[in-house]
């Protein structure tokens, strides 16, 4: 049943530069989709098919030449020579570029080039990478996007020529010299506009914030002593803190009161803001570092008797880009308000009345325009926003996500947090203080260059395009990625195609930097090459980016009957133009072996909280939307199919650290020390046993699910209670007991939570699960019943391949495939 | 009658005339209207004081006076104001001539009622308004010279701190956890209510300051307890000094060729609206110390380009001082504010709720102007105080605001709040205005005349603040007859009284009142009951009046010297077309020394001062009283020899500068110590004190006399010593009559300097540099020539 992905280079067919040589492709096999069920979930953790390019195609023959799958990754490893042929494959052609791979340079540091030889192109302004040819002895390298010679630098042309680390590695950093900067590096500044009205006072959000600003102090990168930060609380008014130096003679913190009256409908002009004092708003983390604590220690009893019930959001923002126009840096927005005031003023939207019919996409729209246009005043000001929003009720964060969106930020949402749970706590702290230990880069832009006929159409995630081609990042943060959608112009006539992604940033190390992903894909004229080198993660990826477009400027309908078209016309190209043989009614529904996840993750698709029908809370349909639309791939074919662990009768390995050494050859490596993780189960109520224990990540909560027959040594293992009604389920952590069973999944959830590249922290809610005598299980306890039936309701909605109320299941969608296919 | 000099004493008035005109004919000659200088809270140990409430007269409210006729029989007093019959309660059922309650005694010309209330008045709120703009050496003096004055406050005292740069600081002083401020931009005219609206403390002008001090809501703000904090409390004072002590000088960057961002208006503004919104019935002062000229927002008098340079009174009388008529607008409007009646209802600046009143301290800490000129009417109409130096580093500074907080015999300060003033005449007699420092209260009443002088249509006037150096111009319109035939149906004489209703510093209400009585010409001389200084202090106010409400300089000058002229007229001695003959009674001899003087004074000279400085000397003119006018309009010269003979006043004359003797000028603003030339090689020589006493005895004489004079004037004087021919020396000369210039003029040729004085040319003369005998000679030939 498994791929064969081993198909590496052919060492005997290395001279052919004529044409392709048939071991450049990887083999094409077929699967009878009916007949692969259960579906081999394995499949999603695997890479994508191998890129396969002549020995010699790079000037130093390095294994590193090409830039990795984890930056990025095509839809297709093998480019179609033609438009024509890429319209008939009917797959789509994109890249997902995720540039950094975890939040600090610690983990994943790329080669830098720091003696300050940076070659480019004359003409295409391309980097030189490892697959230029070098010409005329040596002294001139010939460019692969545009066959320009170059000179190369003088400097360059010594013994270690061969050694440097452009030549050898397709991912490389670049130190940049001063040309590249147009001022002296930008410190990181930090503005934290922190909501201090009543609804933030009352569910603990302020504190909780507050406490965790101050707890994260130290893990702001700061290594060269010049990160600033701010305050200013909002409600009705904006209080601003004026924070002297430690060493200041008057080292006193002024708090400063200012409000604005934003509702003036004539009053348009920015000037009316009030930047309430001269200096000392916007603070050297390092030099005011004793004022700052103590203003943190304060900060939450400076409101501790606030009534406000306003939220002047605006105002805040208007006033904070004032603070930062000159500098740049990040707002953070910290609410539990919708901002009821101000320019930016928002309504309750009435869901009811649009939920399920064809304007329902208009709740995830945004109601102000303030919004998208101070996001967008913002990226030209190099200032990012990033939004913490947790209001209870309803807070708009379709509007608000704007604000994210265009200035490359993120809103990160937690319904209904209240800091009476502690779990709430963690996951926000947590969340938050990753946020700010990210080591984000500054003042950043974005361009891909594509070999000639290859050209970038379009692009998705957060960020503001500023031409065509060059997207700007006020901050670049390390947690998203990007899929560019190309389009083939010309005929493609070489046998290699190249991409190189450059992202010029300033580092939080205070340096200037090119970060050059230069990535090198064969070419094809036979669609069985494409089809047997198409990435179906990066595939889905492409098509998430593209259905959400359609939900917005569409509808929901819409944006469904694309993915089920989608994947129908590519079942039907694969039945019509490569399995040719069998096209009768009854021929099997098949797909080249390397995309037959790609109906499953379709259909798993549409049945996601962004896709599906039926009623969901528009603020929490927005918040998928954000994830699908920023997540890195395997982060989000796991929102979308979530990892679900059998613990009950997992290897007696799982849940221990590996003992081997490490281990790449596995489909996924095995490091000594790692904690194992056992093979993941179908998500199906099937493979859910009434008296089994499961785990299920769907990398937004972990469910630890319980079967209501289990019997009692799991329950008093696991949770260290005697009998099923004794569990205490919900939000909560899963009680730390001295067994061993006990503490291997706690060694699975702390492996499962600690994601290098992402700031999550993953609550666990505690399930129980049907059971053959129910009512045993349904104690007296009213108010836990209906907790209990919400929460499995919740749990059994991940279960995708189960029917649901709107969607069928898995197997059915397959047969409905299949019948739309024949006729 | 009694001398002048004593009822000034006793009453603290003075009349010009202290006999009224009959005839129209008398009140034409007399040339100018009727009227007295009256100081009501003149300081006097021997005031009769009752601690009970006046009898007021059922018809007209007049006060039971010494006037009142009593019946003692059937226990029925007379008053002379309305002529009606009033029943005596039934606790004076007891006196007799023996007996009788204080009031009635004589001495009770003018007494003082401690009035019975049941409710104490609020304690009155002062709110510092303090410029940010300067030198931390000047900001550190002026807290230190607050932080003195926290102890001179009346008992109960709230006090309030707003600071201003390019933005307005409210301070809340209750917050002790850091410094919290409330942060307004200033660029705009804001609403009482929006102002109110973002200090959240919208609607507590109708709470009792009791109230809010007692009960700590969370619900609500109060305004007591957060932006206005009891002095008394010592928890509250430290917070209020730490307050003051941390205040730093702005940094906001000023642009090169720019002035420092001022938003003074704006600070005044929200400082009057915190007042609006403290509690029922506030009392309170705005203290502003300003560094600088108001740059930017309403109130502006200039813009923040140096290019752009400050107004002169040319620029203003030309009309091309661009921010003057709104600056002079707002400030106008402000200053209704503070006076809390006859506010337009539908503007919104007003918290037409709100029952507080406010008068306004300016003083300008600063070389240039900072735009008293257009705020004065905040200090003129709300009986504050304006003052102009150099720095808050000066002594005149600390000196002159300390004196502010000066304190009676029992400690209580002598600022007074809410006053309210009230005339009262008897039949034929009507009051015609008020000139000082207050404002019209509107009132119409059956005793108010046609006919306007000063702040008029009235007889009601309130004072925000009052002390017992203010006084005040009361005209009056004698209601008289075409011929003499109809004298016999005038009345003999005439009855005043003025009421003047307090708020005493020892938390009391208080009455004063004063009743008169004078002649009128059908028994009394008018020529002799003539007082020249009186009317040479009610012509500086009538003309300084006139002035400061757009009267054109040389309309004054004409009006004031046909006044003169014809008063000569009438009551000299000449023989007509014969100059020489031209003589004045010693009733009237000084008056037209006086009216030189005046009309060389910076009161009118107003072209050499800058509108600040005018402002500043129109205002003080304004409140003191006759004494201290009179050395304004003529500064006094007192010469000090060497050979042992008492000091000796001289003339204001140029002659009178002889160089071996030293000179002590008093012109009131400053005062000058003169060293002629000879008397200033004897300084210098060093001679032993044994062997030359009479040097020693010469400058320690004017040394002392000078101090003296300081002491208690207020403003404190600029104190100037210099040496004759030395630059310094000016600030004499400029004050002398140039009499040297004398042999110089030709006197009667017409030409020359004295051009057409008095004549009907439409030109008018600067009497600058004009010596008093040629205005004189010219006063005698205009007098018999009229005639
Ligand atoms: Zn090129
Ligand atoms: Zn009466």
């Amino acid at each position: 049943q498994n791929l064969n992905i081993n198909n590496v280079n052919n060492p005997n067919n290395l001279n052919n530069i004529n044409g392709p040589a048939p071991e450049m492709f990887n083999e094409l096999y077929s699967t009878d989709l009916l007949k692969d069920i259960p579906p081999p979930i394995i499949d999603l953790q695997f890479p994508p098919p191998p890129i396969n390019l002549p020995i010699n195609s790079s000037i130093t023959q390095s294994p590193e030449s090409n830039t990795s799958s984890d930056y990025i990754r095509s839809t297709l490893n093998v480019v179609p020579n033609s438009n024509n042929l890429l319209k008939k494959s009917k797959l789509p052609f994109a890249l997902t570029i995720r540039p950094y791979l975890s939040l600090t340079d610690n983990e994943n540091p790329l080669p830098i080039i720091n003696d300050g030889i940076i070659s480019r192109c004359r003409r295409c302004r391309a980097y030189i990478n490892p697959f230029v040819e070098l010409r005329n002895d040596n002294s001139k390298w010939k460019c692969n996007f545009c066959s320009l010679l170059n000179e190369l630098p003088s400097m360059a042309k010594n013994d270690q020529f061969f050694n440097r680390y452009e030549l050898n590695y397709g991912a490389v950093e670049f130190l940049a010299t001063p040309e590249y900067m147009v001022r002296a590096p930008q410190s990181l500044n930090y503005l934290f506009l922190i909501d201090v009205s009543i609804n933030s006072i009352k569910n603990g959000l302020l504190s909780t914030s507050i406490r965790t600003i101050l707890d994260s102090l130290d893990r702001i990168p700061n290594d060269h002593g010049r990160a600033n930060v701010s305050f200013i609380a909002v409600d009705k008014n904006l209080s601003f803190f004026e924070i002297p130096n430690d060493n200041d003679e008057n080292n006193l913190i002024s708090m400063l009161v200012v409000s604005v009256n934003d509702d003036d409908p004539n009053n348009n002009s920015l000037d009316d803001l009030i930047i309430p004092c001269a200096d000392n708003l916007v603070v050297n983390l390092k030099n005011s570092r004793k004022n700052i604590e103590k203003l943190l220690n304060n900060f939450t009893s400076y409101f501790i008797n606030n009534q406000s019930i306003d939220f002047n959001l605006s105002t805040a923002l208007k006033t904070g880009h004032k603070l930062l126009q000159n500098i740049g840096g990040k707002m953070i927005v910290i609410s539990s308000s919708l901002p009821n005031i101000g320019k930016g003023k928002l309504i309750i939207r009435d869901e009811k009345a649009v939920s399920g019919k064809n304007k329902e996409n208009s709740l995830l729209i945004s109601n102000n325009s303030f919004y998208k246009s101070f996001a967008i005043d913002c990226n030209k000001s190099q200032i990012t926003v990033d939004m913490f929003l947790t209001s209870s009720t309803y807070q708009d964060v379709a509007t608000l996500s704007n604000l994210t969106k265009f200035t490359a930020g993120q809103t990160h949402f937690y319904p209904a947090f209240n800091s009476n749970n502690l779990e709430d706590i963690n996951k926000f702290s947590n969340e938050l203080s990753n946020h700010l230990s990210m080591e984000i880069g500054l003042e950043a832009v974005l361009r891909v260059r594509c070999s000639d006929g290859i050209k970038g159409n379009a692009y998705f995630g957060n960020f503001f395009s500023r031409s065509s081609d060059l997207l700007s990042f006020p901050s670049f943060p390390r947690d998203q990625s990007y899929v560019v959608e190309l389009s083939i112009d010309n005929d493609i006539r070489r046998n290699i195609v190249y991409f190189q992604t450059a992202i010029l940033h300033t580092s939080c190390h205070s340096d200037r930097r090119i970060r050059v992903l230069t990535l090198a894909l064969p070419v094809s004229n036979n669609l069985n090459n494409i089809y047997a080198s198409a990435d179906q993660l990066s595939i889905l990826n492409y098509f998430t980016h593209v259905g959400i477009e359609k939900i917005l400027n569409n509808s929901f309908e819409i944006a469904r009957e694309y993915l089920n078209k989608s994947i129908l016309e590519i079942l039907n190209v694969y039945k019509k133009e490569i399995v040719a043989t069998n096209v009768g009614s009854s021929s099997p529904l098949q797909i080249s072996t390397n995309l037959r996840m790609l109906p499953l993750l379709i259909q798993s698709l549409i049945k996601n909280i962004s896709f599906r029908s039926g009623m969901v809370p528009s603020d929490h349909r927005s918040n998928s939307i954000n994830k699908l639309n920023s997540l890195p791939i395997n982060e989000l074919i796991q929102f979308i199919y979530p990892s679900i662990y059998s613990l009950h009768d997992m290897n007696d390995e799982c849940g221990l650290p590996y003992e081997g050494e490490d281990n790449f050859d596995e489909i996924i490596p095995k490091l000594n020390g790692e904690i194992i993780l056992p093979e993941c189960i179908n998500a199906s109520i099937n493979y859910l046993q009434r008296f089994g224990l499961y785990l299920i990540n769907t990398n937004n909560e972990i469910f630890i699910y319980i079967g209501g027959d289990a019997i009692e040594q799991l329950i008093f293992d696991v949770f260290g209670v005697n009998s099923i009604n004794e569990i205490l389920i919900g939000k909560r952590e899963l009680p730390i007991l001295d067994n061993e069973f006990n503490q291997r999944i706690h060694n699975i959830i702390n492996k499962i939570r600690e994601k290098s590249g992402s700031i999550k922290y993953s609550n666990v809610y505690i399930v129980i699960g049907p059971s053959n005598n129910e009512a045993n299980i349904m104690n007296s306890n009213i108010d836990r019943n209906r907790d209990l039936i919400a929460l499995r309701m919740w749990c059994m909605s991940t279960l995708v391949e189960d029917r649901s109320n709107t969607v069928q299941g898995y197997r059915e969608y397959l047969s409905q495939l299949k019948d739309k296919l024949s006729n | 009658m009694a001398d002048i000099y004593e009822i000034e004493d006793i009453d603290g008035v003075r009349f010009n005339w202290n006999t009224f005109p009959v005839t129209r004919l008398e009140a034409e000659n007399i040339a100018s209207p009727v009227g007295c200088l009256y100081t009501p809270l003149l300081t006097r140990d021997d005031l009769p004081i009752a601690n009970y409430d006046p009898q007021v007269c059922r018809k007209c409210r007049s006060i039971l006076n010494v006037f009142s006729q009593i019946d003692m029989n059937n226990k029925i007093w007379n008053c002379p104001i309305c002529l009606s019959r009033n029943q005596l309660p039934s606790h004076y059922q007891n006196i007799s001539a023996d007996n009788v309650p204080i009031e009635l005694i004589p001495q009770a010309s003018t007494i003082e009622y401690i009035l019975n209330r049941s409710q104490p008045p609020p304690p009155p709120t002062y709110i510092y308004v303090i410029d940010l703009c300067q030198d931390l050496d000047d900001l550190i003096s002026l807290k230190e010279t607050l932080i003195n004055s926290l102890d001179l406050h009346p008992p109960g005292t709230f006090i309030g701190l707003i600071t201003f740069d390019s933005v307005v600081n409210v301070h809340d002083l209750s917050f002790t956890d850091c410094c919290k401020k409330y942060v307004f931009s200033g660029k705009r005219e804001l609403k009482s209510f929006e102002i109110q609206d973002q200090l959240g403390i919208k609607g507590n002008s109708t709470k009792s300051w009791n109230q809010q001090l007692q009960q700590i809501s969370t619900q609500f703000t109060n305004t007591i307890n957060k932006f206005l904090l009891p002095l008394e409390n010592p928890t509250s004072k430290d917070l209020i000094i730490n307050s003051i002590n941390n205040l730093q000088p702005s940094k906001w960057t000023i642009k090169p060729g720019h002035r420092a961002l001022r938003v003074t208006g704006s600070a005044l503004n929200i400082a009057s609206s915190l007042i609006e919104a403290s509690y029922t019935q506030c009392s309170a002062k705005i203290t502003l110390f300003a560094a600088g000229a108001c740059t930017f927002g309403p109130g502006k008098i200039v813009g923040s380009e140096l290019k752009e340079p400050l107004r002169s009174h040319n620029d203003i009388e030309k009309g091309s001082a661009k921010h003057y008529k709104d600056a002079v607008k707002f400030y106008n409007k402000l200053s209704i504010k503070a006076i809390g009646s006859n506010r337009d209802s539908n503007d919104k600046f007003f918290d037409n709720s709100s029952t507080s009143i406010f008068s306004v301290d300016i003083f300008a800490g600063c070389y240039d102007q900072v735009g008293i000129y257009e705020m004065k009417t905040l200090s003129n109409k709300t009986g504050g105080v304006l003052l102009v130096t150099d720095s808050f580093q000066t002594s005149i500074f600390k000196n002159s605001f300390l004196a502010t907080f000066n304190k009676d015999n029992d400690g209580y300060p002598l600022t007074y709040f809410d006053g309210k003033f009230e005339v009262f005449t008897s039949p034929k007699l009507k009051v015609s205005g008020v000139i000082g420092h207050c404002k019209s209260l509107k009132r119409n009443g059956d005793n108010v005349s046609d006919i306007q002088v000063g702040d008029g249509q009235t007889n009601q006037w309130q004072m925000c603040s009052i002390s017992p150096k203010h006084t005040y111009a009361v005209f009056f319109d004698i209601q008289t007859v075409g011929s003499i035939e109809q004298k016999n149906s005038f009345v003999p004489e005439v009855y005043i009284q003025f009421q003047t209703t307090y708020r005493h510093t020892d938390g009391t209400f208080r009455t004063r009142v004063t009743t008169l009585n004078r002649l009128t010409s059908l028994r009394g001389e008018l020529a002799n009951s003539f007082d020249q200084e009186a009317a040479a202090v009610l012509y500086a106010r009538l003309v300084v009046h006139k002035l400061e409400n757009g009267g054109e300089y040389s309309d004054l000058l004409r009006w004031i010297d046909k006044s003169l002229v014809k008063l000569c007229s009438a009551y000299g001695d000449y023989s007509k077309n014969d100059s020489s003959s031209f003589r004045l009674s010693h009733k009237l001899s000084l008056l037209p020394q006086f009216i030189y003087h005046l009309r060389r004074s910076q009161f009118l000279q107003v072209f050499n001062c800058s509108p600040d400085e005018t402002a500043f000397y129109h205002h003080t003119l304004l409140r003191v009283d006759v004494r201290d006018s009179l050395v304004m309009i003529q500064p006094t010269l007192v010469r000090f020899k060497a050979d042992g003979s008492e000091p000796e006043p001289v003339l204001l004359d140029s002659a009178s500068l002889t160089p071996d003797s030293v000179l002590l000028l008093d012109a009131f603003f400053y005062t000058v110590i003169y060293f002629g030339h000879i008397a200033a090689e004897w300084r210098d020589a060093n001679y032993s004190r044994d062997d030359y006493p009479g040097v020693y005895e010469m400058i320690d004489g004017a040394k002392e006399e000078a101090a003296t004079l300081i002491a208690d004037r207020f403003p404190l004087p600029r104190y100037v010593t210099c040496d004759e021919g030395k630059s310094q020396a000016r600030f004499l000369y400029s004050k002398l009559n140039p009499s040297e210039n004398d042999s110089n003029n030709n006197i009667g040729g017409g030409g020359g300097q004295m051009g057409n004085f008095g004549g009907d040319s439409n030109t008018v003369v600067h009497t600058e540099d004009v010596s008093l005998r040629t205005f004189f000679t010219h006063l005698a030939k205009l007098v018999v020539n009229v005639a």
